[in-house]
């Protein structure tokens, strides 16, 4: 994948903390911090995206020996109609 | 982690909100799930689908579930170890899952249902519960 170049502004003395808490967390550059946290961003936006789409589904109140249950139920119903 | 699930772990991830849905939707890619266990959790719809969505919310809900978090895997890559795998359960509708877990490197069938895949266990293939997976996760497997 080919790279974009991002120029951002930011304040001398944000920077500075910034390149100070850089190096604690064990990040080289800044562009490697700027990569790692995009990249979570990115996949922590898509877990969330992911469960709101599935709180539509959302069955109240059922547990597991009922899941267990609609399934065995099921695949009789499909065998008796074989 | 390679971790195969049965039909009741991705139904429950799918309708129950809680710990399988969070720990599958927290780890995404770690997830098999044989071609045709997803075709009857489609087929039979109607039963676990209890909020009534239309076929196209529900389609789209279960392409990004695929797209993004669970590999459903082509019966091409399990077919050849049917025989085998009927041996090994009790319920018929199982032997994708077997066979599965047979033809793929792995650590394990999630279930809530152990003893209907016992004999899986003489392959040296791992039973685990929502307790042993979690556990999994929280002794550094990321």
């Amino acid at each position: 994948m080919t790279d974009t170049q991002v120029i951002l502004r930011v304040d001398r003395e944000t920077l500075k903390e910034l390149d100070r808490l850089l190096s604690a967390h064990g990040f080289k550059t800044r562009n490697e911090w700027f990569r790692a946290t995009v990249r979570e961003f990115i996949e922590e936006s898509k877990k969330q995206e992911m469960l709101g789409k599935l709180s539509r589904l959302d069955a109240e109140g059922i547990d597991e020996r009922e899941i267990v249950a609609m399934v065995r139920d099921w695949r009789r119903g499909k065998k008796a109609a074989r | 982690m390679n971790i195969l699930l049965d039909s009741n772990v991705l139904i429950a991830a799918l309708i129950k909100p809680g710990i399988v849905r969070e720990t599958v939707i927290g780890h995404p890619g770690e997830w098999l799930v044989p071609e045709a266990i997803f075709e009857e959790i489609w087929e039979h719809r109607e039963v676990w689908n209890r909020n009534r969505l239309p076929d196209s919310g529900l389609h789209a809900i279960l392409g990004a579930l695929s797209d993004g978090f669970v590999n459903i895997v082509s019966d091409r890559v399990y077919r050849p170890k049917e025989k085998e795998a009927r041996r090994l359960v009790t319920d018929a509708d199982d032997w994708p899952l077997a066979a599965l877990a047979l033809s793929v490197e792995n650590d394990g069938i999630w279930t809530f249902n152990k003893r209907h895949l016992d004999r899986v266990k003489k392959h040296s293939i791992r039973l685990l519960n929502t307790s042993d997976v979690v556990r999994m996760y929280r002794n550094g497997h990321q």
